[in-house]
């Protein structure tokens, strides 16, 4: 199963805008405008490395998320549409 | 260069050369009230050169230089000599500028708190902000707001307003002759007349102030409000900022800090009495 990871906390600054998040990633200098769960995937997944199933076990510890089929598949594109705006990468 | 020209505009110092006397000219009326530079050292140089040597003789056209260029800038006409010093001005700025993150953007001031009125070309940042400035409020600029990072203030910029068409008609009627340069019909930009700020404006040019208002006008639909969630604004403040990516995080976190502390509004309007009404009331309502 693909694993992706994200760059540490440290190397991102996250501004609420009223539902939204601007989250600016210092090594590229790009600033992102996401919802949520993205802020959660990328605190909770901060330079780690995980595969879907892992990261939707460690986010329905943090965040009271149902551990379902359509939470899992939700959870997954999630993770392919931050991919390809390079917030995490597979590995 | 044959002629120069060094002006101080809020916090920004310029050297304009020229190998035409008129344009220099020109910009001396037009700046006449400004100061000079404070220690002679510009910010920005800006050269009007002919395109090819003879061209200064023979159908002159002008080509914008200096510190940043343009590759694919077109030569202009002579006659419009003025309106390429202004772009030219306004390039240095919006492709040089690191100390603030500039915003296109009008801004005015009164009471030591800003209304920023920003928006797409014909949105009537120009026309709103020349008359806020005839009717009580201090003139900071029409084209860049430049917010100081560290502080989140708003910097005056105030250049001689740029009145473009119809707003040039709307504009004269209510200023004296002598605060209007000279028109350039049928320039790129349209016709083009300069109005040269209030003496207050001029005067304050180093008094920065607190932004209180943001506005996003639309000239020519039936009066209306609208609220705009933090996203849109934010998104749509970063495409009216030439430097926003430049800044890198200083950039960022000045705009988020701006989006969080100051409240914004979209406004329609038909014309400037219903303009001026809605700016009073959004003001009295939010600043």
């Amino acid at each position: 199963m693909t694993r992706f990871t994200a760059d540490l906390a440290d190397n991102y600054v996250t501004r609420d805008l009223d539902g939204l998040s601007a989250v600016y990633h210092r090594q590229s200098g790009i600033t992102h405008i996401v919802s949520d769960p993205v802020p959660q995937i990328l605190s909770t997944m901060a330079g780690e490395a995980f595969d879907v199933d892992i990261l939707l076990e460690r986010l329905s510890v943090e965040y009271d998320l149902p551990k379902t089929q359509e939470t899992r598949e939700a959870l997954a594109a999630r993770l392919d549409e931050m991919q390809e705006v390079g917030l995490v990468a597979s590995l | 260069m044959r002629h120069q020209f060094s002006v101080k505009v809020g916090p920004v110092g310029y050297r304009i050369g020229s190998a035409w006397a008129e344009p220099i000219q020109q910009l001396r009326a037009l700046y006449a009230g400004y100061p000079d530079l404070d220690v002679g050292i510009p910010d920005f140089t800006v050269r009007l050169e002919p395109e090819k040597p003879w061209r200064r003789w023979l159908r002159p056209s002008v080509a914008i230089k200096g510190d940043f260029m343009l590759p694919d800038a077109l030569p202009m006409a002579l006659r419009h000599g003025l309106l390429v010093a202004e772009m030219g001005m306004n390039l240095q700025m919006a492709m040089g500028q690191r100390q603030f993150l500039l915003l296109h953007a009008a801004s005015v001031e009164r009471d030591g708190k800003v209304l920023i009125v920003t928006g797409e070309s014909g949105a009537g940042k120009s026309t709103m902000s020349a008359l806020l400035s005839e009717h009580g409020w201090r003139f900071m600029g029409d084209e860049f707001c430049l917010i100081e990072p560290e502080t989140g203030l708003a910097w005056p910029f105030p250049r001689p307003v740029s009145l473009k068409n119809k707003a040039i008609d709307v504009v004269r009627n209510m200023v004296d002759d002598s605060r209007l340069g000279p028109e350039m019909k049928a320039t790129p930009k349209g016709d083009i007349r300069h109005l040269m700020p209030p003496a207050n404006a001029i005067s304050a040019m180093d008094a920065p102030g607190k932004p209180a208002l943001i506005l996003f006008p639309r000239f020519g639909h039936e009066r209306a409000i609208r609220m705009m969630g933090a996203g849109e604004v934010f998104v749509r403040l970063t495409q009216a900022s030439t430097n926003y990516v430049y800044l890198g995080e200083r950039g960022f976190t000045a705009l988020s800090a701006l989006v969080a502390n100051t409240p914004v509004r979209a406004i329609d309007y038909p014309d400037t009495a219903n303009a001026l009404d809605l700016v009073e009331t959004l003001w009295a309502e939010l600043a």
